[in-house]
């Protein structure tokens, strides 16, 4: 019975936490003493001077896709220790570029026994960025889009578990320690130009993911800023228990003529492969006034993969300033994501057919190599953004954004087109335009 | 002439009073009869969520409605703060899971009643509003 709810819990927290709310509202003012709701969305727009598309959707056609979100958040007080809060957002699927899904981001009953600590159990956003708890609320930030190279180094940033934060008050300055660990299950998108047909598809590849992680995260907050560091741990297994590679042995067919055996069903002495991924990211961030009406923020990342040359080892972050005049914000930009030279050499390996396709056999091997590459998440890119937002009113924002990204050796934001050659070495220019709420 | 003159410097001077002693009369914190007499500095941390116990005792703060004039000047002489950076940082606090806005009520009459009958409630109501008998814990100067 208490692995029935358990596994209820994991696969439908919100719906568990929604019927919650209900129950308990419903359970007369002795127990439910405050419901309140608050709505938030962003309708985005984006285009690029590319046939081909970007970030999933943004291509030179156009698209809503890339940050349109709608979500309802429900808070239920109970006293002033326990509450109850779900967040249910629509937003593009995870698992399709195709269709939209409803999920719950949020979905945790909390315990605040005293003014200085938080403990929460449910349905959570680690506090790995900056911005990370309200993502998906883009009033609470002035960027049109917080930058990729940032905020995506982790497939997901949800997680079901527990988390308990200590409070300090120090003066006007608050530190938080927030400590957090847990599990998701997630969906990670590759993009395979070419597939292995029949058995893998061209286009968008969907796998299912689990994620394990834990992690501790300091926070100082002070009327002029924001400062955060922390440290998480993640284990990344293929759910279903299927095996992830660490790294592909070079079979030679002739002198100075090979491949890399990236399966077991190519001939080959065989692949290395491990049952989940561990990786160890380093966190800082922070975003302080600098003089009236100026801020400078910035974030960085380093990702270090550990048992494996393939996966995710990465440094990145961006730095912006920001400018407020009035109801007015312009801002600049400068992001940067770099995988491992180790794991940039393997994609661009096994992306470059090595046997000539006269050679039997040959274009099986070079499919199969390429699909492996594609599997991976190396990028090499960075974007220079300027923008603007203008609060309308309290609780809504119109945000403008101009960038050009420039792509390194290759990215994995980037889908590359049949019968095209891996971007490389390019640019894309973005223009954005969005509008933003919460009431 | 002189007569208009003088009448209409008398309205102006009226509505100018009114006007002036509409920003600046006292805002009136009241409680339940369990909560103690509290500074501003203490009203600060409870009304921006960072403090939810007083003395062991734990405490339910409540707004006036939204840009009302009473609320208007608590924002103003007790929090140091206007609707729109209190709201926003309110916006924020809710979306990291930190938390939802204090309740609100539409009158000062509601509060009133919320705040007698709740151990712990703490509200506030202009001056003109408060009745013998209770709980006053702040005041602003006239």
């Amino acid at each position: 019975m208490t692995e029935l709810l358990r596994s209820h819990l994991r696969r439908w927290p919100g719906a568990c936490t929604v019927a919650l709310l209900f129950t308990l509202s419903a359970a007369g003012p002795a127990l439910a003493q405050d419901l309140s709701w608050s709505a938030f969305g962003t309708l985005g727009y984006a285009r690029s001077n590319r046939d081909y598309r970007y970030l999933r959707h943004i291509d030179r056609d156009g698209t809503l896709q890339a940050d349109s979100v709608l979500g309802v958040q429900g808070d239920l007080r109970f006293n002033p220790q326990w509450s109850a809060t779900v967040q249910l957002k629509a937003a593009p699927s995870l698992k399709s570029d195709a269709r939209w899904d409803a999920t719950a981001a949020w979905a945790f009953l909390a315990w605040r026994p005293g003014d200085d600590w938080l403990l929460r159990a449910g349905k959570m956003r680690v506090p790995l960025y900056l911005n990370s708890e309200a993502l998906d609320v883009g009033v609470t930030y002035e960027l049109a889009r917080l930058p990729v190279e940032m905020y995506s180094i982790v497939p997901s940033t949800d997680f079901v578990g527990a988390a308990a934060a200590r409070t300090w008050t120090l003066g006007e300055r608050e530190l938080a320690l927030d400590a957090y660990a847990g599990e998701i299950g997630t969906t990670a998108r590759f993009w395979l130009r070419d597939g292995l047909p029949p058995q893998i598809s061209a286009g968008a590849s969907f796998r299912d993911i689990r994620v394990q992680s834990a992690g501790l995260v300091l926070t100082l907050r002070s009327g002029g800023g924001v400062w955060r560091a922390g440290v998480h741990g993640a284990r990344t297994s293929l759910r279903g228990g299927a095996s992830l590679a660490v790294s592909y042995p070079f079979v030679e067919v002739a002198p100075g003529l090979g491949y890399y055996q990236v399966n077991d069903q190519l001939p080959g002495p065989g692949v290395r492969v491990t049952s989940s991924l561990r990786n160890f990211i380093y966190t800082v961030g922070a975003d302080q006034a600098l003089a009236p009406g100026w801020r400078l923020a910035g974030e960085f990342a380093a990702t270090v993969q550990r048992g494996t040359e393939l996966g995710s080892d990465s440094r990145g972050g961006y730095v912006a300033l920001l400018h407020t005049v009035g109801r007015f914000t312009p801002y600049a930009s400068w992001a940067r994501l770099k995988s491992s030279d180790g794991q940039l050499d393997w994609a661009q390996r096994l992306t470059t057919p090595l046997l000539p396709a006269t050679l039997p056999g040959a274009a099986l091997i070079n499919a199969a190599q390429r699909v492996a590459g594609e599997s991976g998440y190396a990028v090499d890119q960075r974007t220079l953004a300027l923008g603007a937002s203008y609060g309308v009113a309290p609780g809504q924002k119109v945000k403008l954004e101009w960038s050009h990204t420039r792509v390194g050796r290759l990215s994995r934001f980037v889908d590359t087109p049949p019968g095209q050659e891996t971007p490389s070495r390019t640019g894309i220019t973005l223009l954005s335009a969005n509008y933003s709420f919460s009431f | 002439m002189n007569s208009f003159l003088r009448s209409l410097l008398c309205m102006l001077g009226l509505w100018l009073g009114t006007a002036h002693a509409g920003e600046d009369a006292p805002v009136v914190v009241i409680a339940h009869a369990n909560v103690a007499r509290v500074d501003a500095p203490t009203l600060q941390r409870l009304y921006m969520g960072r403090t939810i116990e007083l003395a062991g005792v734990p405490v339910i703060v409540v707004n006036q409605r939204s840009a009302s004039d009473i609320r208007q000047r608590f924002l103003r002489l007790v929090l140091d703060t206007d609707e729109e950076r209190y709201t926003s940082y309110w916006t924020v606090r809710r979306h990291v899971g930190k938390g939802a806005p204090p309740r609100e009520f539409s009158s000062a009459a509601e509060l009133i009643a919320y705040v007698q009958a709740t151990p712990g409630a703490i509200g506030y109501v202009a001056a003109t509003d408060v009745k013998p008998g209770m709980n006053v814990i702040y005041r602003t100067r006239p």
